[in-house]
């Protein structure tokens, strides 16, 4: 198990580097930067300017520097937002979408798996053919078409819930329902699909045979089995969640840090860009990594693999 | 395509009683009928409709008359007269009155017209970025599968390493990075056709410049998506090559590639379609995700996505305008649902996991 998490752990830490010096060279490379995009500058004042911005050299120690300043964790200074580091940026933004991102992942792992398994229990019933075409829908509607719908219903027809901001309990609930939705369909996909399938096995039968309520067959010996499909999702589950905050950031008004990301993009600000884009790949590897584990830990087969 | 070439591995020539092909069992299939005529409906309204109609003719010019109260306070309250919800009448910049089924937006535009507009547009990026990246994924698929060993080893390694990663995080650096490059290209290109008196060519490159956004949307989709495809097919091809036509082909002496061409595609044709039929739907949530963000398609020319936060951000406390987000909404789901549905029903004829 060491050895596969090991290796697994090497090649995620490769994926990191990739991604963040593809973007370095992206954006130092492509036409139109930062500076360029100011015609009046002189060579000198260019010049002068990528000192200041350690963006001299070859394009191989800028990168290099850059990743000695990342490790160091100094993420530099925004291009744009001048006198606020990176680094105070995000780390402003990043509670408020960690909050949202959480508290999504726990309804979206929750409701999907409880959705699932009662699908499941009433095998062909209403209840499973209602479940299963609502997730269905929630699978095909996107975040930035049911966010604006729910926040016309429920915060400007029936006015229960505040349309946006972030001011309380009260303002995390649409987003986190929005965000969690189309992940909690396809987890109670997942769920129902794997539920139905470990209901057949033998020792699910002999569990009933020994006359235990079909609650404690269901939930203390299928789930147990049938929750594997779901754990091997929680990877793209999580990132799926960290993208998709993104837009439900920008329906809802969220001060998170995918604002910053957009912005970022839309300001050419590349240090901006390339911290954010540091966090979410950091994120990305470190929970992969954590659901690789837990499946280890989970499904003792998993040994076979190394 | 025939129906040989649709059911991978058989051989030629169906006794009555034999199992159906899978076109058969799609045709039988009510739901994936409906989505096809859907999908088709869809597809002759968007790419029909907006090149033959003219546009100035529907967008509104002027308010009718006072009209109702609410549209009264509307105009008081924004003080932007153009908002029409849908069946007002209407009249356009040419003077023809209409009825506006599906209202006007912020500049007198008429909804209906921009739905479809914008239609031709997501559906444009999704094919064209799709068929792009099937190319891709067959290529590699195939070269994995067929060659196996290192060369497989290598390329599987790599797909895995860029399944971890969000695919829209990747789409999002590439386009913001690709755009800089896509200026400077047409910029050139343009020049260079000046220097050397090329007016048709000149006036091909200015045909494009506006459709920028939508071809760098269309090569960064193309170049992310192929992930899937390339495993399927991949799979696909380690079954296919230890058929005996394949080493007879082999014994025969034919070259890999002619083997690859020849041989394997044919019976890839249907896996592929089935999975162009459901990286379409994949590829018009991005875009429209990337477009809601505005690091998509830029006005003036419109998409799903950027309708879609029009009408996100004409949902506000004062005046709802419904139907500026109802209307892109039904329309995108719609489609969305109809080439799952369809890409479902394909998989589940030709039996393809």
């Amino acid at each position: 198990m060491g050895r596969f998490l090991l290796s697994r752990l090497l090649s995620l830490a490769a994926v990191l580097v990739l991604v963040l010096t593809m973007t370095f060279v992206l954006f130092r490379e492509s036409p139109g930067g930062p500076f360029t995009m100011e015609r009046s500058l002189t060579a000198e004042q260019v010049a002068a300017k990528e000192a200041y911005y350690k963006l001299d050299g070859s394009l191989a120690s800028q990168v290099g520097r850059w990743w000695m300043d990342a490790l160091r964790g100094d993420f530099r200074e925004s291009m744009k937002s001048r006198n606020f580091t990176v680094g105070e940026i995000l780390s402003q933004s990043l509670p408020v979408s960690f909050t949202l991102g959480g508290v999504s992942l726990v309804l979206a792992a929750c409701g999907g798996i409880f959705a699932g398994v009662a699908a499941a229990s009433s095998r062909n019933g209403w209840t499973d053919r209602l479940t299963m075409m609502g997730a269905l829908l929630a699978i095909s509607l996107p975040t930035f078409v049911t966010g604006p719908l729910l926040a016309l219903v429920f915060a400007l027809m029936l006015g229960w819930l505040p349309v946006g901001g972030w001011s309380g309990v009260k303002s995390l609930i649409l987003p986190s329902v929005c965000l969690a939705l189309p992940y909690g369909a396809y987890v109670a996909r997942l769920m129902r699909n794997s539920m139905v399938e470990v209901l057949g096995a033998d020792f699910i039968r002999t569990a009933r045979a020994k006359g235990l309520p079909e609650r404690q067959v269901v939930y203390r010996h299928a789930l147990k089995v049938a929750i594997l499909p779901v754990v091997s999702y929680l990877g793209p589950l999580a990132a799926g969640l960290l993208t998709g905050s993104v837009v439900v950031e920008s329906i809802f008004g969220i001060p998170g840090a995918g604002q910053h990301f957009v912005n970022s993009i839309l300001n050419k600000d590349g240090f901006l860009l390339m911290g954010a884009v540091a966090v979410y790949c950091v994120l990305l590897v470190v929970l992969n990594f954590l659901v690789d584990v837990l499946y280890c830990v989970l499904d003792r087969r998993i040994r076979l693999y190394e | 395509m025939s129906n040989a070439a649709a059911s991978a591995i058989s051989a030629s020539g169906r006794a009555a009683g034999d199992p159906l092909t899978g076109w058969q069992r799609l045709r039988q299939d009510p739901l994936a009928m409906v989505s096809l005529a859907v999908l088709i409906f869809f597809a002759l309204i968007c790419f029909v409709v907006p090149p033959v109609v003219d546009h100035r003719d529907w967008s509104r010019r002027a308010p009718e008359q006072a009209g109702s109260s609410q549209e009264a306070s509307i105009r008081n309250e924004t003080s932007n007269f153009t908002f029409s919800p849908p069946g007002t009448m209407v009249t356009g910049a040419h003077g023809v009155v209409y009825k506006a089924w599906l209202g006007t937006e912020a500049n007198g535009r008429d909804v209906l017209y921009r739905v479809l507009a914008g239609g031709r547009v997501s559906l444009l990026i999704g094919l064209c970025a799709a068929a792009i990246s099937l190319f891709i994924g067959t290529l590699v698929g195939m070269t994995a599968g067929y060659y196996g060993g290192k060369v497989d080893g290598f390329l599987m390694r790599l797909v895995d390493v860029l399944y971890a990663n969000p695919r829209v995080l990747f789409v999002i650096i590439l386009t913001a990075g690709l755009s800089g490059y896509m200026t400077a290209m047409l910029d050139h290109g343009r020049a260079f056709a000046d220097s050397r008196n090329w007016p048709a060519v000149k006036a091909w490159v200015d045909g494009l410049i506006p459709y920028k956004r939508t071809l760098i949307l269309i090569f960064s989709l193309g170049f992310i998506e192929w992930l899937t495809m390339a495993r399927i097919v991949r799979g696909q091809v380690l079954v296919l090559k230890e058929q005996p036509f394949v080493a007879a082909a082999r014994v025969l002496g034919q070259s890999p590639r002619k083997i690859m061409t020849r041989h394997l595609l044919p019976n890839l044709w249907t896996i592929i379609l089935t999975y162009l039929t459901l990286t379409v739907p994949v590829v018009v949530l991005d875009e429209s995700f990337l477009s809601f963000l505005g690091l998509g398609i830029e006005e003036p020319a419109s998409s799903w996505g950027t309708l879609l936060k029009d009408g996100a951000s004409a949902v506000n406390p004062l005046v709802s305008r419904w139907w500026l987000l109802l209307t892109p909404a039904v329309a995108m789901t719609t489609a969305l649902l109809a080439l799952n549905f369809l890409g479902d029903a394909l998989r589940d004829a030709f039996d393809v996991h």
